[in-house]
């Protein structure tokens, strides 16, 4: 019980402190960078990583904080976000199953696909009809999906190189 | 997770986030909402405001021949606006000596409220800035929103307590009945383009626009008063089979900048 509160408190700290650093990302950066989505990364490296369902809950309590201080219909990016990082796990847990580096890919690849195909539905179903430059949204995507495979990637090697994620890894529930 | 059927969790988690979404639509969940601004917004304004300090004085030039002809493109706006100012200072007297005529008085009570720009909305799908301005300073939705130096730059979106969304020019739900200041006087509504630019549709062929001409609010909507200044016709898309002509229109400040803003309160 306490485990689960530290490791929730834990969790909550770091949404909030993702959300921060995705702010600084939106803000500073210029096109294409502007594409990272720090969620998206966030989520992949923690499916992979840890392989626990949570990060549906953690990614849904994400996406409800930036809900509540930016513009836009309220609702359109918590589904869009949340139902996608489930896909995302779902694909991990029962296809790719395993660290591979394509697996990383594909797992990046499908929760930045389905959240902006998600994003374009829940917009109409919420009222929001949105008539997007089709090019510019697949420019979009496609930054988007090289950013969040390349940095989940990255980040995938470091933590592989560290002593203390090789000798205790987070556990898992796959088995 | 494992063992629940994929169907049961999909579900689930889909009911749990919609009835988050109904949850926000009566409003009980608007105290927890205005805690995560109280926390966020300071930090979000501290970020924004760094990103428009970083290149402010700053605009790139792909080639010396684009930054010369841009530079002769501007000497010959500068001239053409001196031209047009010292018409519109003998305009201004005339007017005023023709309102005391006619004791004409002022109708105007629009108030300015003064909001800093906090946040914005950075994806392909749509162009809102976050203003530090909301419900409790007569903040409503649909009143208009003008730059720092006057230029109507969008609407009030969404009015909450302690801020609200503005949804830009560029916008892609933007609509705003305008007028070009042509020798036509044309008149239509001004679409947002993706976040990106603006365009008047539905010009007719027989009107005679020309690239510089300016646009302005038509006062033909509720809330958005007359003359408010929008930008200028930077490209006419004309062909003769067509019965309408399509002009693009530049705004007259940065949108991607925005800083200071004013909320008029009609």
């Amino acid at each position: 019980m306490i485990a689960l509160l530290i490791r929730t408190s834990v969790a909550l700290v770091l949404t909030i402190g993702l959300l921060l650093l995705h702010l600084f990302f939106q803000y500073t950066l210029p096109y294409p960078l502007v594409t990272i989505d720090v969620f998206t990364i966030a989520a992949v490296v923690y499916i992979v990583s840890a392989e626990r369902g949570a990060v549906v809950w953690y990614g849904a309590i994400g996406y409800f904080l930036l809900e509540a201080i930016s513009g836009g219909t309220f609702g359109v990016y918590l589904l869009a976000g949340t139902l996608s990082i489930l896909l995302g796990y779902w694909l991990h847990a029962y296809v790719v199953t395993n660290q591979v580096w394509h697996g990383v890919i594909l797992v990046a690849t499908v929760i930045t696909v389905s959240k902006f195909a998600l994003l374009l539905i829940t917009s109409a179903l919420l009222g929001e009809v949105l008539f997007p430059d089709v090019s510019r949204l697949f420019s979009f995507v496609g930054y988007s999906i090289v950013g969040a495979s390349g940095i989940s990637l990255g980040l995938q090697w470091l933590m592989a190189k560290t002593p203390l994620y090789t000798t205790k890894r987070l556990y898992s529930t796959y088995e | 997770m494992r063992g629940k059927p994929k169907k049961k969790i999909f579900l689930s988690i889909t009911a749990v986030l919609v009835l988050v979404i109904i949850f926000h639509g009566l409003g009980w969940l608007s105290s927890i909402e205005q805690h995560v601004r109280g926390l966020f917004i300071p930090a979000s304004d501290t970020l924004y405001s760094w990103s428009v300090g970083a290149e402010d004085n700053v605009e790139k030039f792909e080639s010396v021949e684009s930054l010369e002809q841009a530079y002769a493109d501007l000497r010959k706006r500068h001239l053409a606006l001196m031209v047009d100012r010292s018409q519109l200072l003998s305009l201004q007297e005339e007017n005023r000596t023709l309102r005391s005529q006619l004791k004409f008085t002022a109708s105007s009570t629009a108030v300015y409220i003064g909001a800093e720009v906090v946040g914005k909305r950075v994806d392909p799908l749509g162009s809102t800035v976050v203003v530090n301005v909301g419900d409790e300073h007569g903040v409503r939705i649909g009143y208009p929103v003008i730059s720092g130096e006057g230029v109507f730059i969008g609407t009030v979106a969404e009015s909450r307590r302690g801020s609200a969304v503005v949804r830009l020019l560029n916008d892609n739900q933007s609509r705003i009945a305008a007028t070009l200041h042509s020798q036509d006087k044309s008149i239509g509504i001004l679409e947002g383009q993706h976040g990106i630019s603006m365009q008047m549709n539905f010009i007719p062929q027989n009107e005679r626009v020309d690239i510089g001409d300016i646009m302005i609010t038509s006062g033909l909507q509720e809330s958005i008063p007359y003359g408010l200044p929008i930008g200028t016709v930077s490209q006419i898309e004309r062909e003769p089979y067509q019965p309408f002509q399509v002009a693009q229109i530049t705004s007259l400040v940065n949108l991607d900048k925005l800083r200071i803003v004013s909320v008029l309160i009609p």
